[in-house]
C-alpha cells in the first residue's frame, strides 16, 4: 500500500486490486486498494483508478438504497487508491455454501430453491434501479448466518449480500441487464454443473418479480440475443 | 486501536492513523445559551463542532464524517475554512456549505446537541474544560442519543426512502451516503 495501515492483513490479490482486512474506526473493515499499474502512464493510471473507485462506490450505495444488501462504505480515499468498507461477518461465499451443504444433502432442495428464488428477486431490485453488477457469480454473493438459514424459516433478503461491484454500472441498458443474467448463467453452469436447474429457478423468479413488464420484455429479447451470440457485441468492445 | 472508554459519558475514538488525532463526542440536552454558543462558534472562540442531535442516528455517523474531515485537513483538501465546519460539511450529502450548516448546525430553537472535539491524545482534558465551561445545559450519556433521533427527518435529509430498513441497515445507508460524496 502507498500508506501502510497498521495491522491490516492481505486477504486477496487480484489483477486490479488487493483486499486487506483489519479494524478501522472500531469496525472490522475491508480495504480494497486498486494498486498502481506501472505499465500505464502515471496520470492516466490515477484518472482511471479514480473513475473506477467512484463508479464502484456509486453502484454499492445505489444498490443499498434499492434494498439490496451490500457492504457499508466507511471511506473513499483516492490518495490511498482505496475504498474502506464493512467486512461482512459470519458469512461464506454462496459457492462454498452450495458445494459444502447442498451437494451432500438431498433434503436441501427446498432450501436451495428458496435461496435461488430470493436471488432472482434481488437481481430484479438491482435491475429495476438500473444497476447491473457486471460479475454475478456465486463467489460474489455472500450468505450470512448459515446455521440460521438452514434451521429456520427466516427472511433471506438481508442474508444474501452482494460484493465486488468493480464491474458494475449504474444507468444501464436492457442489454446490460441481459448480459448480467447471461454472465450469471454461465458462471452457474461452470461452478455448479452438478445442479443444472439453478439458473432456471433464478430466471423464473426474475420474470415473476420484475414489475416493469415492458422493460422485462426488452431484457428477455436481449437475453435471447446475447445467449445466441455470447457476451461480446460484434464490432464494439 | 480503539480507545473507546466505557465510562458513562465518554465517547473517544482514534481516527485514521494518518491523522494522529482522536475524536470525542458529548450529548447535551436543554441548552440554555444557544445564541451565545452560536456567536462563539462564529467568532472561533469555541474550538469544537456543535450539531443538532435530532439528525444523528448513532455516534458512528459522526465518526465517519469527522474522520473524513480530519483526512481532508491532513491532505490539504478541505472544502470548508476550518476543521469543525468541514465536519458539518462532511455530515451532509449537500455539496453546498451553507446548506450543510443550515441542516446540521445549531439554530435559535435548538435544545439538544452533540458536541464534537478533535484533539491529540494529550490535549483532550484542556479542550474539554474550555468547551464544557461555555455550555449551559445538561450533559447526558451518549447512549441516550436515540431518544432524540428523528428517524423520518434523518431519512429525508439523507434521501433514503427504503421503507423496510431497520436501524442497523439505516445506519449503514447513512454512513455510505456520507462516504459517497467525493
Amino acid at each position: 500500500m502507498v500508506y501502510k495501515i497498521p495491522d491490516f492483513e492481505l486477504i486477496s490479490q487480484g489483477a486490479e486490486a488487493r483486499l486487506y482486512k483489519g479494524v478501522y474506526l472500531g469496525k472490522l473493515t475491508v480495504i480494497k486498494e486498486r494498486f498502481e499499474k506501472k505499465y500505464r502512464h502515471i496520470e492516466l493510471d490515477l484518472r482511471l483508478t479514480k473513475e473506477r473507485i467512484r463508479a464502484e462506490v456509486r453502484a454499492i450505495v445505489r444498490a443499498k438504497l434499492a434494498g439490496v444488501s451490500t457492504p457499508a462504505i466507511y471511506l473513499v480515499d483516492f490518495r490511498r487508491r482505496s475504498i474502506f468498507m464493512q467486512y461482512i461477518e459470519n458469512a461464506i461465499m454462496l459457492k462454498t455454501f452450495i458445494e459444502q451443504y447442498v451437494y451432500k444433502n438431498n433434503s436441501a432442495k427446498n432450501l436451495i430453491e428458496k435461496i435461488m428464488g430470493k436471488l432472482g428477486q434481488i437481481i430484479v431490485n438491482l435491475h429495476l434501479a438500473n444497476i447491473v453488477h457486471g460479475d454475478l457469480t456465486t463467489s460474489n454473493i455472500l450468505i450470512k448466518n448459515v446455521s440460521e438459514v438452514i434451521s429456520a424459516e427466516i427472511n433471506l433478503s438481508d442474508k444474501l449480500v452482494l460484493i465486488d461491484f468493480g464491474l458494475a454500472r449504474v444507468e444501464s441498458t436492457a442489454e446490460d441487464a441481459a448480459v448480467d443474467l447471461f454472465v450469471l448463467e454461465r458462471s452457474l453452469m461452470s461452478a455448479h454443473a452438478e445442479l443444472p436447474e439453478l439458473f432456471e429457478i433464478i430466471y423464473t423468479n426474475y420474470k415473476k418479480f420484475f414489475s416493469n413488464k415492458s422493460r422485462l420484455k426488452e431484457i428477455i429479447i436481449k437475453y435471447k440475443d446475447v445467449k445466441a451470440r455470447g457476451r461480446k457485441r460484434t464490432m464494439i468492445g | 486501536m480503539m480507545v473507546e472508554n466505557c465510562e458513562l459519558e465518554n465517547y473517544t475514538l482514534e481516527l485514521d492513523a494518518l491523522t494522529n488525532r482522536q475524536l470525542s463526542i458529548y450529548l447535551y440536552r436543554n441548552i440554555q445559551n444557544i445564541d451565545e454558543l452560536h456567536k462563539k462558534l462564529l467568532n472561533k472562540e469555541l474550538p469544537c463542532c456543535i450539531v443538532k442531535a435530532n439528525l444523528i442516528l448513532d455516534p458512528f455517523q459522526i465518526v465517519i464524517a469527522a474522520n473524513k474531515a480530519a483526512l481532508n485537513e491532513k491532505y490539504g483538501q478541505m472544502v470548508a475554512r476550518n476543521l469543525y465546519t468541514e465536519i458539518i460539511y462532511c455530515l451532509s450529502i449537500s455539496t453546498n456549505i451553507s446548506q450543510s450548516l443550515a441542516a446540521f448546525g445549531i439554530s435559535k430553537d435548538t435544545a439538544n446537541v452533540l458536541v464534537i472535539l478533535i484533539h491529540d491524545a494529550q490535549e483532550k482534558e484542556s479542550m474539554e474544560k474550555l468547551v464544557f465551561d461555555c455550555i449551559e445545559g445538561t450533559r447526558i450519556p451518549i447512549s441516550r442519543l436515540s431518544d432524540f433521533s428523528d428517524i423520518s427527518l434523518i431519512k429525508k435529509t439523507y434521501k433514503i426512502c427504503n421503507e423496510e430498513s431497520n436501524i442497523p441497515s439505516l445506519l449503514d445507508s447513512i454512513v455510505s451516503r456520507i462516504s459517497e460524496k467525493i
